[in-house]
Formats: C-alpha cells, sequence, structure tokens
C-alpha cells in the first residue's frame, strides 16, 4: 500500500487535498491536537470529512497527540468512542494513556503512534505494536537504515514526512517554548522559539538554529522499494494553494514511479515547483545523512512571499464557455499563466479580457475575493487553481 | 531524607563528600548512551563504585544502537537503569534489574504514569508542570514516582550539530558550550553540543525544595550537571541559591490563545 496523505486544517483544505491527489487526510479535532491555532474540527466537521472522504473511497486520521495533563484527561474517552462513531479510519497519537485507552475501548479506528514519540528503533516499535498499533510515524530523525531495519524486524505500516517544516529538536522533545513564552509546545501551543535569531555568548553575531524544510523528492522511489506505506505532507496551517500544489506534485511523482515513466528531468521540474511554492529552501535533511550546515538556515535566508496564487476556479459553464473565478492576487488581460488542474498535468494559458460579475470589462484584477468572469474555451474545472507561470516542462525535457 | 535524594555525578571524586552529608543513592550518565550531563562514566567507572547507583541512559537510540547497548547491559552493575528510550524497558527487565522511565517532557499526568507503572519501576515526573499538577500526580500514582527538585531544566534535545553548524557557516572558531539570548533580551538559555546531538538548558538553576514535602515520592532528582558542589550542597543543606528559580512550578502554561478562531 501507497499512501499519499497530506494535512488539512479545515474542510475547505481537505476537500482540496483530496482533489489534488492525496489518499488520506489528517486533521485535528478542537481538542487533544497539536496545532491549537489551526481552525481545526469539531465532532460534526469530521463526521462530515469522514463522509465526504469515504465517498472517494478514501481516508480520515484524527490527531490526538498532545501530552496531556491532569486536566486534559477529563472527557478523552467520550472523545475517542465520538471519533470512532463518526468512523474515523485512525487517530494518531503519542501518549500512552491513550493507547491504553483506545484498547480499553475496543474501538475500531486503527491506532497510529505519533512521531511526538520519536521511534527510531525496532524495539520501540515493537513495544507499540504489542499496544495494538497498526502505523509508526517515524522520528523525522530516522535515517533510510533505520526505516530499514524497523520495516524488516516488525512488519507494521510505516508512514514518513516527506515534505514540510522541521522541528529543530526531536518532536515532544522541546518545551523552549513553554519556559520561554509561557506556552505549551506539546500541547499545542508551541511558539516556535528555534526559528526566533539570538545573540550568542554576549556578542552581536546572530545566531540561528532553525532548520530547512523538508523535502524528499529525490528520494520517494528509495522510500516506496525500503517500506514506507504512508508518505506525509507537513502543514494543517498551510494555505490551500500550498496543500494543493505540493499534494499534486508528489501525486505525480508517486504515480509516475508506479507506472516507471519518472524521469529526472521530471523530479528537477517538481523541485522547483515545490520550493517556489514554499517560499523557503527544503532539502533531505536525516534520510541519508546527519543535517550540515546546509541544512540550516542562517541570516540572510531567502524566504520572500510570493503572489503565485492568482485565482480559484469556482464554475464553468460548458455552454457559453465561460469561467467563474475568484481573484487572490493580482493578474490582467494578455498574462501568460498556468492552470494547475487536479485531473491533468499544468498548462498554459493566456488570460483573456476579464469581467466584473456586473459585466463590465476590467483592466486588472486586483481585489482578492472579487468574483471575475472570462471566456474561456477550454473547459475548465471547479477548484482548478490560476497560478503564475514561473517554470515551464518544456525547458525541462 | 536525605537518602531520598538522588543526585547525578559529575566527577567520581564527588561521591566521597555527597556520601558525608548522608546522600547514598547516585546517577551516572553512561557514556555514549546518554546526552546533556556534565559528565558520562564508562561501565568499568560505574561498576568501581560502592554505593546505590543507577545508570542514566537517556538518548534516543537507532536500532543498531540499542542492539550493541542490550549486549552490554548485563556488564553494567547497578540496581537500576534510568531511560528515556521504551525500547530498553523489556531487556531490563529480564536482568532483574529496576527500571525507572525518564521519557523527558512526557510524563505529564497521573493516568499515563499508571499506565507506564504497568512496565517500569518507577516514572520521572516531567518538570515543566505545575505545583498543584505534580501533587496531584504523587496523589494518584500507584507507585513511588521520582521528581526534579534541582538542577538546570532541559528545554530542548535535537539530533542536530547546531553549534558545529553554525560555527562551520560563519568560518569561526568552534565552541560546544555557549549562552544564547533573544534580541529582546527576555529569552535565555544554555546550549550545549557533543558528539550525540545539541541540548538546551534553562538559564536559571531549578530550585524545587518546595516539592520537598510531598508524599509519595521514590526519589527526590538533583541533576547537578554544570553546577560546582558547593552549590549542590547548599541546596542540601536548606540554604538559598543564586541564580535560581522555581521554573512553572507556579506558571500554568497555556495552549490557545483566546480570541483566535482561526
Amino acid at each position: 500500500m501507497i499512501e499519499l496523505l497530506a494535512p488539512a486544517g479545515d474542510l475547505e483544505r481537505l476537500k482540496i487535498a483530496l482533489l489534488y491527489g492525496a489518499d488520506a487526510v489528517y486533521i485535528g479535532g478542537v481538542d487533544y491536537s497539536l496545532r491549537a491555532n489551526a481552525k481545526n474540527f469539531n465532532l460534526e466537521d469530521i463526521k462530515n470529512a469522514c463522509i465526504y472522504a469515504h465517498n472517494l473511497n478514501k481516508r480520515v486520521y484524527v490527531t490526538v497527540n498532545i501530552v496531556p495533563h491532569n486536566s486534559d484527561l477529563d472527557g478523552l474517552e467520550e472523545y475517542l468512542k465520538n471519533l470512532d462513531s463518526v468512523k474515523v479510519d485512525g487517530i494518531i497519537v503519542s501518549d500512552v494513556y491513550i493507547m491504553k485507552l483506545w484498547k480499553k475501548l475496543n474501538l475500531q479506528m486503527e491506532l497510529h503512534v505519533s512521531t511526538q514519540a520519536s521511534t527510531l528503533n525496532y524495539h520501540t516499535a515493537l513495544f507499540y505494536k504489542s499496544l495494538g498499533a497498526k502505523r509508526i510515524v517515524l522520528a523525522r530523525e530516522a535515517s533510510r537504515e533505520d526505516i530499514k531495519i524497523i520495516k524488516d524486524k516488525t512488519k507494521l505500516d510505516l508512514e514518513a514526512f516527506i515534505h514540510g517544516a522541521m522541528c529543530t529538536s526531536f518532536s515532544g522533545r522541546c518545551v523552549m517554548s513553554n519556559f520561554a513564552t509561557k506556552r505549551d509546545s506539546n500541547r499545542g501551543g508551541c511558539s516556535q522559539v528555534c526559528r526566533y535569531s539570538f545573540s550568542i555568548d554576549n556578542n552581536e553575531d546572530a545566531f540561528e538554529m532553525m532548520p530547512k524544510d523538508l523535502n524528499m523528492v529525490p528520494y520517494i522511489e528509495d522510500m516506496i522499494n525500503i517500506g514506507i506505506n504512508s508518505f506525509k505532507v507537513e502543514g494543517r496551517m498551510r494555505s490551500i494553494y500550498y496543500i494543493a500544489t505540493v499534494i499534486n506534485v508528489y501525486r505525480n511523482i508517486i504515480d509516475k514511479i508506479v507506472n516507471k515513466t519518472i524521469t529526472k528531468e521530471y523530479t528537477k521540474y517538481c523541485l522547483d515547483i515545490l520550493n517556489r511554492c514554499a517560499n523557503r529552501d527544503s532539502t533531505p535533511q536525516f534520510y541519508n545523512d546527519l543535517p550540515s550546515c546546509d541544512e540550516q538556515y542562517y541570516l540572510g535566508r531567502n524566504e520572500i512571499s510570493n503572489q503565485d496564487f492568482l485565482a480559484l476556479v469556482l464554475d464553468y459553464d460548458a455552454e457559453k464557455k465561460i469561467a467563474t473565478i475568484e481573484e487572490r492576487n493580482y493578474f490582467k488581460t494578455g498574462d501568460v499563466v498556468e492552470i494547475m488542474a487536479f485531473d491533468k498535468e499544468a498548462k498554459e494559458f493566456i488570460i483573456p479580457t476579464l469581467y466584473d460579475e456586473d459585466g463590465n470589462i476590467l483592466e486588472v484584477a486586483r481585489h482578492p475575493k472579487q468574483i471575475i468572469k472570462m471566456p474561456c474555451e477550454t473547459p475548465l474545472k471547479r477548484d482548478y487553481i490560476i497560478r503564475l507561470k514561473v517554470f515551464d516542462i518544456h525547458d525541462y525535457l | 531524607m536525605k537518602n531520598k535524594f538522588l543526585v547525578s555525578i559529575n566527577k567520581l571524586e564527588d561521591i566521597d563528600i555527597y556520601k558525608k552529608v548522608g546522600i547514598t543513592t547516585f546517577v551516572f550518565a553512561l557514556k555514549n548512551y546518554s546526552i546533556g550531563y556534565e559528565n558520562s562514566f564508562s561501565i568499568e567507572e560505574i561498576n568501581s563504585i560502592d554505593a546505590n547507583k543507577y545508570c542514566l541512559i537517556n538518548r534516543l537510540l537507532t536500532s543498531k544502537e540499542i542492539d550493541d547497548l542490550i549486549k552490554l547491559l548485563p556488564s553494567i552493575n547497578v540496581n537500576g537503569f534510568i531511560i528515556e528510550d521504551i525500547g530498553l524497558i523489556d531487556s531490563i527487565k529480564k536482568l532483574n534489574k529496576e527500571v525507572y522511565l525518564f521519557i523527558n517532557h512526557f510524563n505529564c499526568n497521573y493516568a499515563s504514569i499508571n499506565e507506564w507503572l504497568n512496565y517500569v519501576d518507577s516514572v520521572f515526573i516531567s518538570n515543566e508542570l505545575t505545583f498543584d499538577e505534580i501533587k496531584d500526580i504523587a496523589k494518584y500514582v500507584k507507585k513511588p514516582v521520582i521528581v526534579h527538585v534541582f538542577g538546570y531544566n532541559q528545554l530542548m534535545y535535537s539530533r542536530r550539530y547546531l553549534l558545529t553548524n553554525y560555527y562551520k557557516h560563519y568560518n569561526l572558531p568552534y565552541k560546544n558550550s555557549v549562552v544564547i539570548k533573544d534580541k529582546a533580551g527576555s529569552i535565555k538559555m544554555h546550549l550545549i553540543e557533543d558528539e550525540h546531538g545539541t541540548i538546551s538548558l534553562s538559564n536559571k538553576i531549578f530550585n524545587g525544595k518546595r516539592l520537598l514535602n510531598l508524599n509519595n515520592i521514590l526519589y527526590f532528582y538533583l541533576n547537578t550537571s554544570y553546577i560546582p558542589i558547593t552549590i549542590v550542597l547548599d541546596f542540601l543543606n536548606g540554604k538559598d541559591i543564586e541564580n535560581s528559580d522555581e521554573g512553572l512550578l507556579d506558571i500554568p502554561t497555556i495552549f490557545k490563545l483566546g480570541g483566535h478562531d482561526d
């Protein structure tokens, strides 16, 4: 089984993730999840998410991965029962009490061990297997060799992060946020102190300890070969544009690997798309070696916000050949852009004459969220994305 | 009371000094398998000590490392082991040694600790809890537990070489131990690196003397790393400690920001 697993901070992101190729999504409930500032899902939302995903034959996992304090224990049992009753496919857990509770309640949903548990060896994985775990989300520090041994010795489903932000610390083994800002990192309040800039030893030199993002594009095929089952993208608080782009890229890569049509040129194109989308550099981090200074960020980093996301397609009138789109960033008639589709490769497109909802011609689209109509011979679908054309795949072939 | 203290050792010659003030039980960080301690010790050094002693293994281990370590465990002559990686529990139990679980930052409630107590002999309570939370844990756990009362709080454990990478990037002379401060000056901490990664420690010594009155405590733990023995003795003698605070004993951490719905 090869699964592309996407983050989803709310129902809109969930739908985009599934549409653009994720086989499963992971979401957080309003409580007990590690991204307290994501919008997150109440039980009704989770139920709807499961119905939506299951209709597409896809899966929903819910993070229950806080490290609970005494006051967090009340309500946990009922919460787990509720998740099970709305047909959540699995819960992602780091705490032993929640694992045992899952077992005691004899719930149908799967138990997945969170990356917060920092599983690096097969003895630890076997311990969790004895508690009923179906899947281990590996420590981000796990190397290729570590992963291979754990797979060989445990036969567990293994999930690994392939893209997105990294912690400086072992996940869960950091309370800098607690002490520096009084926000509990292991209950979803991490204030990302590791991304601050510091002085070092009382001089003015700036010290930083933040890692670059993770990007496993060059190693996906190898990861499939050594037994990774689920390929996880980080970022429940990311935008729909980010989610659509990243999931779309990895979907295409995985499919091309499976179909044996992947090429180095296509991989390079994908890397450029991903690096542009994230605004930050990304590297493979721990897979083949320990991170060096090249995997860290220091002052002067290139983190430029881009305005590539131009518009979202809301509707297409096939009879009149008119597309209705929602503006996100500035563009104008004559711009050469790209249509990013969830069911085919991105395609170049020249912005035609634009009209507002009253039929007035627009010189430019400059108001985010403005509804715009435009003639379009190429049939579009709802949730296609119009983006700035930065890379041309033909240049790579 | 002094026999309830569990004291980490920085130098072997300190043991006799501690014994003179009534301390009977010591912790030795195991060389190559521990991180964040001022000193670590070989098996031969640990075996040479005549006292109640526990071997600390607080690194997260790869499969190769843990397999290598399991072969060494029978040769370590101690009362028990203090471990971070739960992959070691079974192997240590087979040796009929005590196991104390010290998963940094993870033992934050009595229910989870009670589950772990089905597998191990005792558990270290996490060091970022309030006094009331710790008190309740001690009250509701089914076996006596271990609580930090003294030492720098470990704030972060990274597998990355944060100092090596920094000095290499800027082509500056390497230091393995530094103090960093944020620009506003409100956050200050120590960073210490060795061949296994980097840890950060609080700027102030945690002084948890208030916790000494708790019941159902197996040991009160003193992590003496990077602290002169004279200051440790001052704590043991009930004296005031400079550059110390009570950590988060009176400061509940929050995890949701009021008013935000996104």
